[in-house]
């Protein structure tokens, strides 16, 4: 019991460090332009990001302004390709700029913490990066709008959606767009994850699909992990741990069922693999900002260029009903 | 006989812009509405609601109230704007309740034409509560009895905290003897007899006062009071209502639409506000003309419980979930009695090690019995999945490192992607046997087990008697190891376990063939044959002089003719 108390006691300061470092790291953006006044009462809000992604975003905005998201907030971490010039085109869009290392605000947590703070009070908020689309149950047919309302009727605060990495047919390096990814050339394992629960935050921990039996098949204790709650209904009192893997209060984190039934949640389609993949991942290694010194991509490329993910038993990308039937996903009570 | 008339009472509090169209929608068919708006909603908006009205003199607004979920709050409001419609409008026969989020189904016409063909019948579900309980997962009786003075949504804590104290020290409350408790769907159609009896009871103080105490009493006072004032209730709403197991209104939405239609009752909810074409479709005067096609639709086979169905298996989803699954959303505690597999599998351990190309015959016998006869899933080396390739089903790993990361994990995985197709797989002696943990209490599981048959193909291997011994002593300690694995008695072991001590097996290796799980043949074409082992028991018995026990190979130390009768049953081989 006592130790119990401790670690929640612990938590709540890990919390208001998270918190209070983001309200600090905020001073390193530098508004590029702020539309955020215009934010409707109701409006679902996207916040990311991103660095060199000029050819991922259109898609991306596209599909969350498709299902309803009122407005974006994005934090430019010195693009090179005029990504910052188009985002700040877009009417729905408020754009951050900054050159400070990605690695030093926690890959990018601290600024989402911070913008989350001071922008996502009382909205549904959706944390992604550019290459992460969300689907959840009747995506085809009903708004995101819908369930949020949904979530909201039943006193749920937060939605998970594990990421769901999707790799062309042939080697990655012959694919070179991402929305035909999306449109049928994008496959994935459907049935190849391992979970457990982390005890400190009691998020699950889930890795496995095609990066996990190709690029850490030797220590698959660090292959990457594919959980995420990237829909959360904020509060000025929550915070992101790492990434979107974990929050704070960490009740937020029990997206999950367990007593045998299954909770609404979604899946974010993962558009990683794409030809401009090995470019990436060789600067990404150099720059060495992400997770743990970059070692995902530093792993990318010790694997050698243009490797094939897919194999006989990958499954192609048809929609969230296959999603659905095939497990990886579920509408709970939703109907 | 007056024709019916009925009258539309409307709760709202939110959406006011729906609510100006539902309330057109009724006036333009000549009822009237009678709208309570939720003391909270800002004056702005009332005034934008009136303002959209476009049969003002059919509409008529209630005295207002601030209302809460759960309480007598809704009660009170629902009887100012039934006195409202009542006194403002003397042809009106019926009160429909309803509210902002009530999609009308039907025409008003015919709904006053059902109501004409069943005079003075009240239609409210009011289920006694003493004999059935309908609400879901809640309080039955107790919400007559005991008192409630804290928020159910708020302070859910103090609230069933204070139930169970009362339940405990045996607290009820005296229920007015003009009550019978009712519950049923606040949703209903009552006559004005009954209603007017209702209002203008000389009890009605007291039975109000009484009722402020009573938990939901939106589900409960009109259902115990029309018992006591209708002469004919006929126990059913006429609004379609689904609630989850929660006790939370399932929602609808556009993609609703056709199973809507073809629904029998005359309003439907709870509609979600945004549902656009749900409303165009069924509100406003355009409703009419969609309704005409509709007809046309139902006609083309959709069954009405359509919906029902839909709702059922989203609640069976949420409460019990897909068997087998471990997914994102669904990861259910360990040794839950949910926490199993998803479909029949079956174990062979011995087996290759007992028989001779094994495998043609094994193949012959999974495709006989409909099963996937894997290899040896748990190889020190690799998964030998059925299937050649980089990966087996789903994507799982062959690599032994990936499968031993989470062996668990591995196998679930299989058994769910087979989607309930028999899985057979092989294992030796030496293969990893975490997973066994899983398994022996998984009642999906059958193992059969040919103990010492790994003596076979050692004995017949021709190695150097120092390193047999050496392997041996290995083995046997592993056998040892993985039958204690499987009778734990800790945890009740619920897969079915067949052992087959090694004297049976030399006996009558059909018998081990027919006892192979899932797959035993009924007739045993071509059956493999036995590994030749030369003269086991002078083999074990020099074993034994070297100082290593072999008790799984079933042979008695003293007496030489025993050995067909013998069964060392799994617990006392391990020694």
């Amino acid at each position: 019991m006592r130790r119990r108390l401790g670690e929640s006691y612990a938590l709540r300061w890990e919390r208001r460090r998270y918190i209070a470092r983001g309200r600090w790291k905020r001073r390193e953006l530098t508004p590029v332009v702020d539309r955020a006044s215009g934010i409707g009462q109701r409006d679902i809000l996207v916040f990311s990001t991103v660095r060199n992604e000029i050819a991922s975003l259109p898609h991306f905005v596209d599909h969350y302004r498709r299902i309803g998201v009122g407005h974006f907030l994005f934090v430019d971490n010195g693009s090179t390709d005029g990504t910052g010039d188009w985002l700040a085109s877009q009417p729905d869009v408020s754009l951050w700029r900054t050159d400070a290392r990605y690695g030093a605000s926690r890959c990018g947590a601290d600024w989402m913490n911070g913008l989350l703070h001071r922008h996502g009070h009382g909205h549904w908020t959706l944390t992604a990066d550019a290459d992460e689309l969300l689907v959840y149950p009747y995506c085809d047919c009903r708004p995101l709008a819908a369930l949020c309302d949904w979530l909201d009727a039943g006193g749920v605060r937060a939605m998970g959606a594990m990421l769901l990495d999707l790799y062309p047919r042939g080697a990655i390096d012959e694919t070179d767009d991402r929305s035909d990814i999306l449109a049928g050339a994008g496959w994935f394992d459907s049935a190849n994850y391992v979970i457990s629960v982390n005890p400190r935050y009691r998020n699950l921990w889930i890795q496995g699909g095609p990066r996990m039996r190709t690029f850490f098949a030797d220590e698959p204790r660090r292959a990457p992990a594919l959980n995420k709650i990237p829909l959360v209904r904020w509060d000025r009192s929550y915070a992101y741990v790492a990434s979107t893997h974990a929050l704070l209060p960490r009740g937020l984190n029990h997206v999950y069922a367990r007593d045998g039934g299954e909770r609404t949640c979604g899946v974010l389609l993962h558009a990683k693999f794409t030809g401009r993949f090995a470019g990436r991942a060789r600067d990404e290694a150099a720059r060495a900002e992400h997770f743990d010194g970059a070692r995902e991509y530093r792993r990318y490329v010790e694997v050698r260029a243009g490797p094939v993910l897919w194999t006989p038993q990958s499954v192609r990308y048809e929609g969230w009903r296959q999603l659905e039937r095939l497990g990886l996903m579920s509408a709970g009570s939703w109907a | 006989m007056t024709a019916a008339r009925p009258g539309i009472a409307m709760l709202v509090h939110a959406h006011l812009h729906r609510t100006a169209a539902l309330a057109d929608h009724w006036c333009a068919q000549g009822c009237p509405v009678a709208i309570h708006v939720d003391r909270r909603v800002p004056p702005a908006e009332i005034a934008a609601l009136r303002g959209a009205l476009r049969h003002p003199e059919l509409v008529r607004f209630a005295p207002r109230h601030v209302c809460e979920w759960g309480t007598f709050s809704l009660v009170a409001a629902t009887n100012g704007a039934v006195a409202t419609l009542l006194s403002a409008f003397p042809f009106v026969t019926h009160v429909l309740l309803s509210s902002g989020a009530c999609l009308p189904l039907r025409p008003a016409d015919a709904l006053a034409a059902y109501l004409d063909n069943r005079p003075d019948t009240d239609f409210i579900q009011s289920v006694a509560c003493e004999d059935v309980s309908w609400a879901i997962g809640g309080l039955n009786e107790e919400r007559f009895t005991l008192r409630f003075p804290f928020s159910w949504k708020r302070q859910r804590r103090l609230f069933d905290g204070y139930v169970d104290l009362q339940r405990r020290v045996g607290f009820a409350r005296g229920v007015p003897a003009e009550v019978t408790p009712h519950l049923g769907s606040q949703w209903w159609c009552l006559t004005r007899q009954t209603l007017t009896a209702i209002l203008n009871a000389p009890e009605r103080g007291r039975i109000d006062r009484y009722f402020r105490r009573v938990w939901i009493p939106d589900e409960s006072y009109y259902q115990s009071l029309a018992r006591r004032h209708g002469r004919n209730i006929v126990s059913r709403s006429l609004t379609f209502a689904r609630f989850d197991g929660d006790g939370r209104p399932f929602v609808l939405y556009d993609d609703h639409m056709a199973a809507l239609r073809a629904r029998p009752e005359f309003l439907a909810r709870k509609a979600w506000h945004g549902a656009d074409a749900l409303f165009d479709a069924f509100v406003g005067p355009e409703a009419g003309k969609a309704r005409a096609d509709a007809q046309a639709a139902t006609g083309a086979g959709l069954a009405p419980d359509t919906l029902d169905t839909r709702f059922d298996a989203a609640d069976a989803r949420r409460r019990h979930g897909r068997p087998g699954l471990y997914a994102q959303h669904r990861f259910p505690r360990r040794s839950y009695r949910r926490d199993r597999s998803h479909g029949p599998y079956g174990i062979l351990i011995g087996y290759s090690a007992a028989f001779e190309d094994f495998d043609a015959w094994y193949a012959r016998a999974c495709a006989a019995a409909g099963a996937t006869g894997h290899g040896r899933l748990f190889h020190p080396q690799r998964a030998e999945f059925e299937s050649a390739g980089p990966t087996g089903p789903g994507g799982l790993p062959t690599r032994a490192g990936l499968r031993d990361y989470d062996p668990r994990a591995f196998l679930t995985s299989l058994l769910w992607s087979a989607g309930g197709r028999p899985q057979v797989f092989l294992m030796e002696m030496g293969d990893p046997a975490a997973i066994l943990d899983f398994v022996r209490r998984d009642p999906n599981a059958r193992l059969s087990i040919l103990v010492g048959a790994w003596l076979l193909p050692l004995l017949a291997s021709g190695l150097p008697f120092n390193r047999l011994r050496k392997t041996a002593a290995r083995m046997q300690r592993k056998e040892t190891r993985l039958l204690h694995q499987l009778e734990d008695s800790r945890v009740p072991r619920q897969a079915r376990l067949t052992a087959i001590p090694l004297a049976d097996l030399l006996a009558e290796p059909e018998g081990a063939l027919r006892a192979a799980a899932l797959i035993a043949p009924q007739d045993l074409v071509k059956p493999p044959r036995l590994r030749a082992a030369g003269e086991l028991r002078a083999a074990v018995e020099k074993l034994r002089n070297s100082g290593i026990e072999v008790p799984s190979a079933g042979l008695p130390a003293i007496d030489p003719t025993a050995w067909q009768v013998s069964k060392p049953g799994p617990a006392q081989s391990g020694r």
